[in-house]
């Protein structure tokens, strides 16, 4: 408690004579006792000065008595002076009681007025009644209660203020994560109105997400499948809000899922599964995965296609010999020897698919290391050699001296060397070249190995078509046959598995010069 | 009696060789295009009892070349086996209008075509039988 102000009847307190003062205070005092006051030791209700005004009359009264019993029939000059003073005292006390209770009461009232000062202690100092004593208590218990119940309500909200400032950086950072994901995100309320929209989805729809609060759905949403969607999901129980669809939208294929928010609140039933909610709908843009699914299947439907013309051949051949269509030695030969290279062509192009699904789907066992360049391509001319002489092809490898090494799984390299070089034998006619080439462009830090044969060539129209699964030249179907997939394995082997290009220049009628460029391991 | 004349049309080679193999065997005279312009001068030159042809050719399609045939008269009249690739099937309206008497899907069984064959045109006389 701060110490009490000096008040003006302290003042007058001092200056006072005479025990009417502290007669009086104390008299204060244990009026505020009596009250059974608490904590307030009340010492400064004084008793009103007009009381003193008693002081006065009283011994004029007294006087007056006495003249009159004294038997004196007239007032002498100094008896009468005498009295009017004491008169003029009493009135003093009466007049100077108002004044200073007035100034006191008008203190205490500017005081409490201008706010600030605690009622309790201006009201100290106030002159008061007695009578006015329990009213004055009651309102100093007033006052604390209501001081306690403020400072009381000065913490809540310090905690609320605290708290509202923790949700609101939440709802801040949950606003940032919606907004980070691409996917187009619309969140609703119970009553298909908007919450929440993110940039995607205003992109997407075509409206601005700052004016989409508080909208409903279905004006800012064109589409009849979703805005049917989310009221579904709005009407259907907490868990069954829960679906999936897939539609197409625009150009592109997503698949749409929805999830119900919880808002609070009781359904009308009390069941806690039919509590209103709100409704997420999330967007996931699927095309890719669609347009792959697609490829995939297109693949597999060509794939088995193309492995069935090899396999019909065996069972025909078959069938004439087992039908005794094979009169003589050579007939069987030849059928045998069709047969036979069927089911190598039905063997190759089978594994060219597993190779080639392997790489795609990036489950092919990669194993690269630093290979020399020429060790690799000599291994590959040597394995083809014996074809090329049953041609009487020249086939020639033009080794560097100088040792050049990628960093390449070897397999892979071999077979896609393996797979130009066949190819350029397959495809030039007896007496031909082929010719394996090394070619380093130290600038770039790479290196092209060629394959150049004297052959067919290939058609112009025909060139950007070369390496497309199960794509051959029709002109050249004739010369040799072909699984499709040698050169679209190739390209994957250097492209995908390597970050290699492939490169192609032929001329029909002079020949093709396949190359493949590879990073030199620095 | 003259051997009846089949020409085959089709641009896969072995298809060509088995056919050609199957039905000399068993006594018929085959003449063998490997697409539809190579099997319409064919047809024009050796007027053929049966003509059997793939759906998928170069140059001239097998419904191409049906049509062709239909439009002279020399050729109007020669039924036609038409070879199509499985799953594929030729719609009625396809069909309605021309010669082809007899569809059949690869793969096929050599056995079947000579039969297909038999019952069109009957004839054919084993290379055994014919020796005698």
């Amino acid at each position: 408690m701060t110490p009490a102000p000096l008040l003006p009847w302290s003042m007058i307190d001092d200056e006072s004579e005479g025990s009417a003062a502290c007669t009086a205070s104390r008299r204060g005092e244990d009026a505020a006792e009596a009250m059974g006051g608490s904590v307030v030791r009340s010492r400064s209700i004084r008793a009103p000065m007009a009381h003193w005004a008693l002081a006065p009359l009283a011994l004029a009264a007294v006087w007056v008595v006495a003249l009159m019993a004294g038997g004196d029939r007239g007032l002498s000059p100094a008896a009468g002076s005498g009295l009017l003073l004491l008169m003029a005292a009493a009135g003093a006390m009466v007049v100077l009681s108002r004044v200073y209770r007035r100034r006191g009461l008008r203190a205490a009232h500017q005081a409490l007025c201008r706010g600030g000062s605690d009622p309790r202690q201006v009201l100290d100092g106030v002159p008061l009644a007695d009578e006015l004593l329990p009213l004055l208590e009651a309102v100093r218990q007033h006052t604390t209660s209501l001081e306690r119940q403020s400072s009381g309500l000065a913490e809540e909200q310090k905690r609320l203020a605290l708290e509202l400032s923790l949700a609101d950086t939440r709802r801040r950072q949950t606003e940032a994560v919606f907004t980070a994901i691409g996917d187009p995100l619309v969140v609703t309320d119970p009553f298909d109105q908007v919450i929440f929209a993110n940039a995607s989805a205003a992109t997407l729809f075509g409206f601005d997400r700052n004016e989409a609060p508080r909208k409903p759905v279905s004006g800012l949403i064109g589409d009849e499948r979703l805005v049917h969607l989310i009221r579904q999901a709005r009407e259907a129980d907490l868990r069954a809000a829960n679906r999936r669809t897939e539609l197409e939208i625009g150009q592109r294929f997503y698949a749409a899922a929805t999830a119900a928010l919880p808002v609070g609140g009781e359904a009308g039933d009390g069941d806690p599964r039919r509590q209103p909610h709100g409704v997420v709908l999330l967007l996931r843009d699927i095309t890719k995965e669609r347009e792959a699914a697609r490829h995939k299947s297109e693949f597999v439907a060509r794939a088995a296609h193309e492995l069935r013309t090899p396999l019909s051949a065996i069972r025909a051949y078959v069938e004439m010999l087992v039908d005794g269509e094979a009169d003589d030695e050579k007939t069987r030969r030849e059928y045998y020897d069709i047969i036979q290279s069927s089911a190598d062509r039905l063997a190759r192009m089978i594994d060219n698919i597993l190779n080639i699904s392997r790489i795609e789907a990036g489950t092919v066992r990669i194993n690269k290391e630093p290979v020399a360049v020429a060790v690799i391509v000599k291994e590959a001319v040597d394995v083809l050699r014996p074809q090329a002489e049953e041609k009487r092809l020249a086939l020639e490898a033009e080794l560097s001296p100088v040792v050049y090494r990628i960093h390449a799984d070897r397999d892979l390299i071999a077979q896609a060397l393996l797979n130009l070089i066949s190819n350029a034998i397959k495809y030039t006619p007896e007496g031909g070249r082929v010719e394996v080439r090394m070619i380093p462009q130290e600038a770039e830090q790479t290196i092209r190995i060629e394959v150049a044969d004297t052959g067919a060539g290939i058609p112009k129209e025909d060139l950007p078509r070369m390496f497309e699964k199960f794509y051959r030249v029709e002109a050249n179907k004739k010369l040799a046959g072909g699984t499709g997939l040698g050169l679209n394995l190739v390209k994957h082997i250097v492209e995908t598995v390597h970050e290699g290009k492939i490169t192609l220049t032929s001329e029909v009628g002079k020949g093709s010069t396949f190359g493949m460029v590879l990073p030199l391991l620095t | 009696m003259a051997a009846a004349r089949v020409l085959i049309c089709d641009d896969e080679a072995h298809i060509l060789h088995v056919l050609s193999a199957k039905l000399r065997n068993n006594g018929f005279e085959v003449f063998s295009a490997a697409d539809g312009e190579e099997g319409l001068e064919l047809a024009r030159r050796h007027h053929p009892d049966l003509i059997i042809t793939d759906y998928q050719m170069p140059f001239l399609s097998g419904l191409e070349l049906c049509a062709r045939l239909r439009a002279e008269a020399a050729l109007s009249s020669i039924p036609v086996i038409m070879l199509t690739a499985r799953g594929f099937s030729l719609e009625a309206k396809d069909l309605a209008d021309t010669n082809i008497r007899q569809v059949l899907t690869k793969p096929f069984s050599p056995r079947e075509v000579l039969q297909t064959v038999r019952n069109l045109i009957g004839g054919g006389v084993p290379a055994a039988a014919a020796a005698e």
